[in-house]
Order: C-alpha cells, then structure tokens, then sequence
C-alpha cells in the first residue's frame, strides 16, 4: 500500500510540475519524475510476498509462487530506456526553441508566438 | 525558482493558474489514493497480474527459451513484436534528433561532436584512460549474460552509450581534431559511426525475424531458425542476437543523442551556462 501512495504522490508531483512550472525545462524534468511514478507502479504491481527474483536458479522444476512476475519487470526496463531517448529528443525541441526564441519560459514564448 | 518577475501575460493569470493548481493536484491526489482501495494487496500471490500469463513465463520460459533470466526471456521471444517496437520508438527518437539539430542529409560535414572544449585535466584523462576501457567492456558483459543475469541488450546498450558520453565530456571533440592538438586522444566513434551502429542494430533485429519467416516460421519465431541443436538452443542464440542488436541500437542511438544535442547547442548558440533569461 505504501508503494502504491508513494507512486501516487510522485505522479502527482509530476503532473503538477508539468501543469504549474513556467520553464519548459522544468516541464520535462517534472515529466520524468511522472514516468518514475509509472514504473514504481508497475514494478509494485510485480511484487510477490516470499517470492525471488525472476531468475532460474539450480531448481529444475520452477513453480509460479517462488518467482516474482516477470512481465512488469521487462515492460519498465524498455519504458526506462524509451523515456531516455524521448527525453534526449525533447532536449534536442528545446535547443531549437531556446535558440529561435531566446527564452524557455512558458509565458514569453506564448507572447512571441502571437 | 525564485521571484517570477513581471510576466509580459501579467501575474494575474499566473497566480490564477498557482490557485487552480493548488486545487486540482491535492484532488488529484486524493483521487489515485481512493483509487488504490481497489488494487490488489501489495505483494499478494494471487493478484490478477501474477496469475494468468505469469505462471507460464515462470514454469516454462526456462525450457522453451533456454534463458535463467524470465526477463530476457520474456523480453526477447515471447514479447519480441513488442520490444522490437520499443527499440525502433527508441531509433526514431536518435533520428529525430538529428533531423531537429544537425540538418540531416543537408550537411555531409557534420562538425565534430563533443563539447564546446573538453574538461581535459590531467585527472580527468588518466581516470578516463582506466574507466571507459572498464565501463565499455561490462557492458559487453551485461550484454552476454543477459540470459543467466540481471542484464540485456537495453542496460547493456545504455552502459556502452555512457561510456561513448564519458569519452565525449573528457576528450572533447575526439576524432576531429586528430592532429590539431596531439594532447588529445585519437578514440571515441564519430557521430556518424554511432549512427551507423544504430541503423545496423534496427535492421539486425528486422533481419532476425525476417529470416524466421524464410525457414518457414512466423515473424520472430526462432525456434525456425537453422542453427542446430535443440529449439531451446536455437531460441537461446537467437535471443542473444535480438539482444545484441538491441545494444546496437540503443548504444548508437545514446552517442547520436549526446552528439547532436552537443554539436546543436554550439551551433545555435545555446549557452551553456546558467543566463537570466532562461533561468526563470
């Protein structure tokens, strides 16, 4: 349960960083702390009591309740690698917007653009 | 953040949106904590994600895949359509970079990636002579024992791509000032060598399933392949090359990234120091 807040409390954080910062900088970083909040979930959702991790041992016969579930971990580990590609080419937008506009505040740019 | 300072909108509209903020995310909140009364106890075996495809990547991915790692098994084979839309979203956004930065296609002289000028102390430099060395080569590692191990082709491809980054910020522009300045080492791709690392990794992994169908498979069913032996051998191999080509292309696709950012923010003339403007 405690994970599952604490997912929550970063989502929002995140959400509400993305809502509320006037730097696009910001924004995206606070974008990435909503993708942790994602992953904290997923993997929670994986978590199994008593259970290890999702790795063969010398047992010849593996049974389901002595493993963790395998399926959240290998979704996030592409998701962790997909968000830092799609953070560099969102870095990549905002050297083309800081050197076009001069500016990555949020309210500036709205002006310029008019 | 410090003081907002005359906003060319007006604080009004600002202070607004602080209040509607401070509203809405506290609900929100609120909200996704209600919420999890409905979820699973944390930790509980029989939880809907544990219990239906679940037990049968824990009982059988060993002897149908051949991989101790559920992860790479799971990862490379029985979700393989899936990771190989995950690795090209991965390619696309490297090119896209290019294509948003250094003007792909339009300029076949690309000027040399790296800093604007290297951290180059004599500390820096030795450290790096004795650490890039390690780090590319356990990611090699991480690579190889993705089967029996935490590791695989994307933290594989990540490590090798930092260790592309360490050489970048230490050693500045490698390749390109090759006896300008013999202080500085001779090592390191140039960009369009990590681009062509990426490319060839996207297309290994198309070529990989691609040749599954040739021997009378689906798309990505490697049990087809002629490599000998068992089917749980042959998955086994075919994995490490799915694997393999994932490292390429993620390893490939983090130098384009460092790379490109490097070289646009010189040629847009990007500070890289912290200026009033953009600081707000």
């Amino acid at each position: 349960m405690t994970t599952y807040a604490f997912a929550a409390a970063l989502f929002t954080i995140g959400i509400g960083g993305m809502a509320l910062l006037p730097n696009l900088l910001r924004k995206l970083l606070a974008m990435n702390v909503m993708q942790v909040a994602v992953i904290v979930f997923f993997i929670s959702l994986g978590y199994k009591d008593g259970a290890s991790v999702p790795i063969l041992g010398e047992s010849g016969s593996p049974a389901a309740a002595d493993f963790m579930n395998p399926l959240p971990h290998t979704l996030m580990l592409t998701a962790i690698v997909v968000s830092v590609a799609t953070t560099g080419l969102a870095l990549g937008l905002l050297v083309r917007i800081r050197s076009r506009f001069q500016t990555l505040n949020e309210a500036r740019l709205l002006d310029k653009l008019r | 953040m410090g003081a907002p300072g005359p906003s060319p909108r007006g604080t009004r509209a600002a202070r607004a949106r602080l209040l509607l903020g401070a509203a809405a995310f506290p609900a929100l909140l609120a909200g996704l904590v209600l919420g999890m009364g409905q979820l699973p106890e944390f930790g509980d075996p029989a939880s809907p994600a544990s219990t239906h495809v679940s037990p049968r990547f824990i009982e059988d991915a060993a002897a149908e895949t051949g991989a101790a790692n559920m992860v790479t098994a799971v990862l490379a084979d029985y979700r393989g359509y899936d990771t190989l839309g995950e690795t090209a979203v991965i390619f696309a956004a490297g090119l896209g970079c290019l294509v948003i930065l250094a003007g792909a296609g339009a300029r076949p002289d690309l000027p040399a990636p790296g800093m604007s000028h290297p951290f180059g102390s004599v500390i820096l430099d030795a450290a790096a002579r004795i650490l890039v060395p390690l780090v590319l080569l356990f990611a090699v590692y991480v690579l190889i024992h993705g089967h029996v191990s935490p590791g695989g082709g994307f933290q594989g491809g990540v490590l090798f791509g930092s260790g592309l980054i360490m050489m970048r910020l230490v050693w500045g522009p490698a390749r390109a000032s090759r006896g300008d300045d013999p202080g500085v080492p001779e090592f390191g791709p140039s960009l369009r060598g990590s681009l062509i690392l990426a490319c060839a990794g996207i297309l290994a992994y198309v070529g990989i399933g691609l040749a599954a169908m040739v021997f009378g498979g689906e798309f990505l069913n490697y049990g087809f392949l002629p490599l000998g032996g068992d089917p749980a051998h042959v998955r086994e191999l075919a994995t490490l090359g799915v694997e393999a080509a994932v490292f390429g292309t993620v390893a490939g696709t983090v130098g384009v990234l460092f790379d490109t950012i490097s070289i646009g923010m010189r040629e847009n003339g990007v500070p890289l120091e912290r200026d009033a403007e953009s600081s707000e």
